[in-house]
């Protein structure tokens, strides 16, 4: 019984793995991307803030700004490549330009 | 007087030891990204880990023997390979974030990169395990781990409204990304239900020397523990809602989170959500170690006890020293420890259905429980919980394919 159904089981699983795994991690790369740009802006932003009030170590700060720098590079990456389309390469450019402002106002802060 | 002493001890115990790495991290994140609406998980989670704590401690007081021990010769040695191979490897991945959770605080408190705190922290670890006894490890770190009560605090500075955060309680379908909702509500339930705390809880039992007389501390501790434990995860998460959300902060690495008591307690608050990440994972590490250590003995039928010296059951305290070496080095090779978080906590979830349905038939074994077999209330319980851990299962891959991010 179990070789006669093992095909048909086999097959059935791979087709739910392909499509689970299509669905998870093909497309949107560049609204993702978009969304993870917003969100450190947003976090250093909270960083200057929390920094400008001592409520922070600079030790500290220092680490988010690299993170945040990474994301940022990580976008620059995909906005440079050809995976987006031109719509999407100008709304990565705005996401990135304001996580740009918003790690130079953390800058500002000082060490 | 005695009596009252040892319930507010596990009261105390139970709310100190329920924040950890998994709990902090979901509960920000289900926050950040769905406001109080996955309250719902929070008391879910705690509400099945009372009632798995509560017969997990009630089987070790009336059998005077383990779960672990009953699993093994209730359903035979093939049968119980299962719950070890799982338990074992599930119990890993969490101590290895745990150990991660540690050296992260540590990190954001010296600017030392985290991957070198993970030998010393793990050396830490494994030098008060090898010097310390059940009840330093149990009730030292939990008594530590009231520092996480600074959330409620927190919480209750940023005045939220109240009525929105008990509509939360109850579950309603997201209005936008609906694979990410489940697979967040599905995390923070691993956060709370996981099965090395109720081998860790029932090995606790019997180091303790529990008899019956100890029923009715068992129950209370089990209520009254989880249910404040379970309310300070739902603080992390008000929390989290209110600081994240409006700024639209998902939280994509650990270094995220310490921002969030800042708005409400400024430094303090930095520095006591430092001190909780820390004292927290700390504690966790030290009960997980313990309870791969209590699972192996247990269940191969070595010698084990925390209050024994070591050379006395050398097998158990070799096992938890060579487990927490092994947990250290993903750490130790820079693995990013929010995604291990993630995928560990669902694995917890989706591990639970090999502890949980064998706990049902064992519950009612009159041969095993004597006249404390379930009643009516605790088998809906159980069962219910048991199902759900089986859909868990079930929903756990694609879950973690869809909204894994």
């Amino acid at each position: 019984m179990m070789a006669r159904h093992s095909p048909s089981l086999l097959l059935w699983i791979a087709i739910l793995a392909t499509t689970l795994a299509s669905a998870g991690c093909g497309g949107g790369d560049a609204s993702k991307e978009i969304e993870t740009l917003q969100s450190w802006r947003a976090t250093i932003d909270l960083a200057a803030e929390a920094r400008l009030h001592g409520w922070v170590t600079p030790r500290y700060a220092d680490q988010l700004r690299d993170k945040g720098r990474k994301a940022l590079s990580q976008g620059d990456e995909l906005t440079s490549s050809d995976q987006v389309t031109p719509a999407e390469r100008d709304s990565l450019s705005i996401a990135g330009a304001g996580l740009r402002a918003a790690l130079a106002r953390l800058d500002r802060t000082g060490p | 007087m005695k009596k009252i002493a040892e319930v507010a001890l596990g009261v105390i115990t139970g709310i100190g030891g329920f924040l950890e790495v998994g709990s902090l991290a979901t509960s920000v994140q289900g926050g950040a990204e769905f406001g109080f609406q996955l309250g719902w998980a929070v008391l879910l989670g705690s509400i099945s880990l009372m009632v798995l704590m509560e017969a997990s401690g009630r089987l070790a007081a009336v059998s005077n023997r383990t779960l672990v021990d009953q699993l093994r010769e209730r359903f035979g040695i093939r049968f119980f390979l299962l719950p070890l191979i799982v338990g074992f490897l599930v119990s890993l991945l969490v101590l290895s974030a745990e150990i991660g959770g540690v050296t992260l605080a540590l990190q954001m408190a010296t600017g030392i990169r985290f991957q070198l705190w993970a030998l010393p922290i793990a050396f830490l670890a494994w030098l008060l395990l090898w010097r310390g006894t059940f009840g330093l490890v149990e009730k030292g770190a939990s008594m530590l781990g009231l520092v996480s009560v600074v959330f409620a605090i927190g919480a209750a500075a940023l005045h939220p409204r109240w009525t929105s955060v008990g509509a939360g309680l109850l579950p309603t379908p997201p209005a936008h990304d609906s694979a990410r909702y489940w697979y967040l509500a599905v995390s923070i339930l691993g956060a709370s239900i996981s099965p090395y705390l109720i081998m860790f809880y029932s090995s606790g039992a019997i180091e303790d020397g529990w008899t019956h007389d100890h029923l009715g501390i068992n129950r209370v501790t089990a209520v009254l523990g989880n249910l404040f434990g379970g309310g300070l995860a739902l603080m992390v998460l008000v929390v989290g809602a209110l600081v994240f959300l409006p700024r639209h902060i998902h939280v994509d690495a650990y270094e995220q989170l310490a921002l969030v008591l800042t708005p409400a307690l400024s430094h303090p608050g930095f520095v006591f959500f430092l001190a909780t990440l820390g004292i927290t994972c700390f504690g966790t590490t030290l009960e997980i170690a313990l309870a791969i250590a209590y699972l192996l003995a247990q269940g191969l039928g070595w010698q084990w006890s925390e209050n024994m010296r070591p050379s006395q059951d050398s097998r158990f305290s070799t096992t938890y020293s060579l487990v927490i070496l092994l947990a250290a080095i993903p750490i130790l090779l820079g693995v990013n420890v929010l995604g291990l978080t993630n995928i560990s906590m669902v694995l917890t979830a989706a591990s639970l259905p090999v502890t949980v349905v064998p706990m049902v038939l064992l519950m009612n074994d009159r041969d095993v429980m004597g006249k404390s077999v379930n009643g009516v209330v605790a088998n809906v319980a159980l069962v219910a919980l048991a199902v759900m851990s089986c859909a868990i299962l079930l929903a756990a891959l694609p879950l973690q394919l869809l909204g894994g991010g």
